[in-house]
């Protein structure tokens, strides 16, 4: 029997340019949570993988949760998982794709009946999963990256060296699969303070504080 | 300003001091591998010969080669250093982290030296500006950092740090001279932990904000999690095994109190009480995993 799938998705993931020229028809734009009020949404997996932070992410599940009885898994890269996971207890599983991986493997946590309806729609655009045991705040791999990517923002605010430089020096002097600053521009920067932000929300610790020369790329005033 | 190096002064013949020089022996340049002692120097010459007879049986270099390296490296003591007949295009010093032992040879290599030789530390913690303390403002056009990545023969980054008075000219001509020798160069001013030591201070220190406590099936699931998702070749937690614990505590502290305390470095207590507890990775047997022989 075929998996029939639903992907929510929004413009500014990195899988977006991917899956728009594919030619999928189970493919949605999101642009907003009240989006999904077209949708009839009756897809055997529903699979959310909206670059949302906190307000948009919560509005949408919160619809969804509405709008079909179907499960559901939802991109958490740039919340507090652990949170929405306990709040929306609905859905079915998270996974961890806003940020680029080189290897295209992305963190994934699911309940072990909907694990088989991942892996699945995961191999149907050419990605794997890796599964884990928490989500806490951004998975494991967004939160370490942020704060590394982060500091390379730092760097360059301050002119400790060019964006060529920063990056042939993390790639060459400690083996990084990419350099920071082209890790950013692979995942889009506005997620990366994203996530900072949420860290900061939900922490309150100042080691979070976005680096301005960050915010700059994708400047908002909310 | 010709940024052309044939002829090099190592001093230093530790670990990074004899990487450096092996690396510039099999570059094709002269060099001269130097410490205070003069038998460390040449145990240092011959560790590294010994090194490339195992790259002849890798098939990395052939025997002639390795003669014309052999030729090109030689080893002495500082006290044989002589700036009079044969001066060095360039020193690089990497001696212990001591600003004031530094400071004394770079002030005694300024007074024997000619205006043209480059003198360069390869210092990971003291500021370059410190160090150029010790010679004349002439000689601070032509004093800047060169660090150098262990293994040296093998990591391919060199940092050039540019000093107070380093001359922009030096820097384009070191980085192309570099470039040339397939290195990667990155120039970078003088800020703590440069480049590398500083940028990649998260990814130890968010890891132990995950883990938050000593949980070794976290600390495997996040090198898991770095390794699979994220393409590195190590985990942080198995990298700070390697490098030692207590190695990568000190950088933290340093680069944490160069930046006056800034909650962005800030060392976690799990590393602390790793050191206090006597759990410095690899080197110990115990770090965060266990280590058998």
């Amino acid at each position: 029997m075929t998996t029939k799938l639903r992907i929510l998705i929004s413009r500014d993931h990195h899988f977006f340019p991917i899956l728009e020229n594919s030619g999928r028809s189970d493919v949605t734009i999101l642009s907003r949570g009240a989006d999904i009020e077209r949708l009839e949404l009756k897809e055997d997996l529903i699979l959310d993988l909206t670059a949302w932070g906190r307000e948009k992410k919560s509005d949408l599940l919160e619809r969804l949760c509405e709008s079909t009885t179907k499960p559901v898994i939802s991109d958490l890269s740039l919340v507090w998982g652990e949170a929405f996971l306990k709040r929306y207890s609905f859905i079915a599983g998270a996974v961890a794709t806003v940020f680029h991986s080189p290897t295209a493997t992305y963190e994934a946590y699911v309940r072990p009946e909907h694990k088989s309806l991942l892996e699945t729609a995961f191999e149907s655009f050419g990605i794997s999963m890796h599964l884990v045991e928490e989500v806490g705040i951004g998975f494991t791999f967004p939160r370490i990256s942020s704060m590394v990517i982060n500091e390379a923002y730092f760097a360059l605010e301050e002119g400790l060296a060019t964006t060529e430089d920063i990056d042939t020096a993390m790639k060459f002097g400690v083996n990084y699969p990419l350099g920071p600053l082209d890790w950013a521009q692979r995942t889009g920067s506005q997620h990366i303070a994203t996530l900072l932000d949420e860290l900061y929300s939900v922490t309150g610790d100042p080691r979070y504080r976005a680096c301005p020369r960050l915010r700059l790329e994708h400047p908002t005033f909310s | 300003m010709d940024g052309t190096i044939k002829y090099a002064l190592v001093i230093g013949a530790g670990t990074m001091g004899k990487g450096i020089a092996q690396w510039l022996a099999q570059s094709g340049v002269r060099v001269s591998l130097c410490d205070l002692r003069g038998e460390v120097a040449t145990d240092a010459q011959k560790d590294i010969e010994l090194s490339w007879q195992k790259l002849i049986q890798r098939k990395k270099f052939t025997q002639e080669q390795v003669d014309e390296m052999g030729e090109r490296l030689n080893a002495c003591a500082v006290s044989d250093i002589d700036g009079t007949d044969d001066a060095p295009d360039l020193i690089i010093e990497a001696i212990i982290e001591s600003v004031e032992a530094k400071n004394k040879l770079f002030a005694d290599l300024d007074a024997s030296m000619p205006e043209k030789t480059i003198f360069a530390s390869n210092t990971s913690s003291i500021p370059i500006a410190r160090l150029a303390l010790a010679v004349t403002p002439k000689r601070r056009e032509r004093f800047l950092g060169l660090h150098f990545f262990n293994p040296a023969p093998i990591m391919k980054l060199v940092e050039i740090i540019k000093g107070p008075g380093t001359k922009s000219e030096l820097l384009s001509h070191l980085y192309l001279w570099f470039q040339s020798k397939e290195k990667k160069p990155a120039i970078c001013s003088d800020s703590p932990g440069f480049i590398v030591n500083r940028v990649a201070r998260n990814f130890y220190g968010e890891a132990f904000r995950v883990i938050r406590h000593e949980h070794p099936g976290k600390v495997k699931a996040i090198d898991e999690v770095m390794k699979k998702c994220g393409g590195f070749k190590m985990g942080p937690f198995e990298l700070m095994d390697l490098i030692g614990i207590d190695v990568n505590y000190d950088v933290t502290q340093s680069v944490w109190k160069d930046f006056f305390l800034e909650p962005r470095f800030a060392p976690h207590p799990l590393q602390r009480k790793m050191v206090e507890s006597g759990r410095l990775g690899k080197k110990t047997k115990q770090g965060f995993y266990h280590h058998d022989d």
